[in-house]
């Protein structure tokens, strides 16, 4: 089944494919100018990214440690609006919960499933990947087909699949979701061991005696590791929003754990009169989604020589 | 086939997978041995697997899923029934983000850095990063609730009333599209540029032609083939994107079948919507395969004619 082949790895992951907005033909004299103001812009962006992801995780991970109300308990009156002062600024939301703790709880859930997720799909994804690009041949031919296979479901449909036969769990949303992250790491990794398998270095490692084992673990993951992990911070926002989608569907961690999509979804009620129980989780939503792109797309751009591999 | 054949299977097994006996699911509290061996006996699970798989697959050839044991109606006529939903909201976004991302692509192309292009660069990212259920949602209110547009939920049948239909179909197709326009956008402009940069362009600019001929007549049409490749295959991302925003909009698709049977747990009928969807998926990216290269005149080794 070749119908899968030439498609673009992102696309085929139910990934929007960020293109690189930069100018493409030769460039002129206005052209290299405005490619230093873009230059600065997008590095303005990726510093600003860097900061709100830092500040996510330095909350979601020193969330105990903070003076936050409980996030499964009333604090105050119902849908309370958002405000600039000390005691919950993010107002509270349908029940009269502490909005802020749930956004910073839920962003444990989202980064924690997210990057584990993306993680597990990238240790499975490439280790399959670059043993089809080395070994080549018959295990090639079976990888293929089965990372085809998984392909072969839109994502969102794959993950509602997965999710209709198990518990709804953590432990589930994990493995879907690196399952669902796994394919495109197997086509990266074995494009990049394609291209390595033949090159000096492999051979010389190969005639000093160099067992199978030895030159995928240490000449060519090294140098398959910057691609892959450049763009695994693409994959980790598709993934933030599979996984959003999915407990905004009500099918992602059960509650009264909090997440950004459960939030959105239960604020949805209340459109017409308390739009901020909507629209405060869904900015932070954004925001992150937003900063892993941005900081994806230049990863990529500077580590990705093989872009071209991809397509 | 080896794809389609590990897909089907992959499907069929699903029900074997689940926690516990398919037949307690099925059958909830109702449940007494006679009726558990009734059910093994109607799903096949007391057949051999690979005879399960044979009928299994020579019904579902002919769209026959089985029976929804919630509904008691066949899994394939309930498909039916919301497909035309469904395929109407995917065709109607993929309609809007050609309408809209071809002229911005041109614009933003020819006018590369300019400031529309700049701004169009932030924009599409934002919209790149907008899940389908935090955009719907943002549409919804300004649109809908605020400014009283279109209806914020429900769905009219298109025989019944089309301008109400269009209405109420807008906001989700619009929700659905904000996504591709960005994609096709920057896609369709980088490669318009790179078309741009030819000979055969800067030829027809200094024969006089105007810019706008330029643009449209001689750079459109060979920047346009990744483009349609990817409009094809974004099919099944609209798919996708449909079960979020029939179920943010109410929408009696085959999108909110599936999340309906999920939580009544209907197997029977999540099976057989999974399947069709990858099938039709399979099917779809088949076709763009050959019919890219019958599009690509250099595939075909003739130039545009």
């Amino acid at each position: 089944m070749t119908a899968i082949e030439g498609l673009p790895v992102t696309v085929a992951a139910g990934i929007d494919p960020t293109m690189p907005p930069g100018p493409g033909g030769r460039s002129t004299a206005s052209g290299v100018a405005t490619t230093r103001r873009r230059g600065r812009a997008s590095r303005v962006m990726a510093i600003l990214a860097i900061m709100w992801l830092g500040l996510v995780l330095v909350l979601a991970i020193g969330a105990d440690l903070l003076p936050l109300a409980p996030y499964d308990a009333p604090v105050g009156g119902p849908r309370e609006t958002p405000g600039l002062r000390l005691h919950e600024p993010l107002g509270t939301d349908a029940i009269g919960r502490s909005q802020l703790s749930r956004a910073i709880y839920g962003a444990r859930v989202s980064l924690s499933v997210g990057i584990l997720s993306v993680l597990l799909g990238l240790a499975a994804g490439g280790t399959l990947g670059m043993i089809a690009g080395y070994f080549g041949g018959k295990l090639d031919a079976v990888i293929g087909t089965l990372n085809d296979s998984v392909l072969a479901f839109p994502p969102l449909v794959l993950l509602l699949a997965i999710t209709a036969i198990f518990r709804q769990s953590l432990p589930t949303l994990i493995g879907s979701l690196a399952v669902l992250s796994t394919p495109s790491f197997v086509r990266l990794a074995r494009a990049g061991a394609l291209s390595y398998k033949e090159r000096e270095f492999v051979i010389a490692a190969r005639s000093m005696g160099a067992s199978h084992a030895r030159i995928l673990t240490r000449e060519l993951l090294p140098n398959l590791m910057f691609s892959l992990l450049s763009y695994s911070f693409l994959i980790v926002a598709v993934i933030i929003v599979a996984e959003g989608s999915l407990s905004f569907l009500g099918l992602g961690i059960p509650p009264p754990t909090p997440s950004w999509g459960g939030m959105v979804a239960t604020g949805r009620d209340y459109l017409a009169t308390d739009p901020q129980l909507v629209f405060t989780p869904a900015v932070i939503f954004l925001l992150t989604v937003l900063s892993f792109n941005v900081l994806g797309d230049r990863a990529r751009r500077r580590f990705d020589t093989r872009a071209s591999a991809l397509s | 086939m080896a794809v389609l054949f590990i897909v089907t299977f992959a499907t069929m097994f699903m029900v074997d997978l689940g926690p516990g006996d398919p037949a307690s699911v099925l059958l909830g509290d109702a449940i007494t041995p006679q009726l558990i061996k009734q059910v093994h006996h109607d799903l096949g699970l007391d057949k051999p697997l690979i005879e399960r798989y044979g009928s299994w697959v020579a019904h579902a050839a002919t769209l026959d899923f089985g029976k929804s044991y919630r509904t008691k109606q066949p899994v394939w006529s309930s498909i039916r029934q919301r497909l035309p939903v469904t395929l109407e909201l995917a065709l109607l976004a993929q309609l809007l983000a050609l309408l809209v991302a071809i002229p911005v692509a041109l614009w933003t192309a020819y006018r590369a850095d300019g400031r529309l292009d700049r701004l169009w660069s932030v924009g599409s990212s934002l919209a790149i990063s907008s899940p389908a259920f935090v955009l719907g949602l943002v549409l919804a209110y300004f649109l809908g609730v605020r400014a009283r547009w279109f209806p914020v939920t429900g769905w009219t049948p298109f025989g019944q009333s089309p301008l109400d239909n269009l209405r109420g179909a807008f906001l989700p197709a619009l929700t659905l599209a904000v996504g591709e326009i960005a994609v096709y956008s920057r896609l369709l402009r980088a490669d318009i540029i790179a078309t741009l940069q030819e000979d055969y362009v800067l030829a027809a600019r200094s024969r006089g032609l105007s810019d706008l001929y330029v643009l449209v007549r001689h750079a459109l049409r060979p920047s346009s083939f990744s483009l349609l490749t990817l409009a094809g295959l974004s099919l099944g991302r609209l798919i996708g994107g449909a079960v979020v925003v029939e179920s943010l909009f109410a929408l009696p698709g085959v999108g909110q079948l599936l999340i309906i049977s999920i939580n009544t747990k209907d197997v029977l009928t999540v099976q057989g919507i999974v399947v069709f969807v990858a099938l039709a998926y399979v099917v779809i990216n088949a076709t763009i395969d050959v019919g890219y290269a019958w599009l690509d005149p250099r595939v075909r080794g003739v130039y545009a004619r």
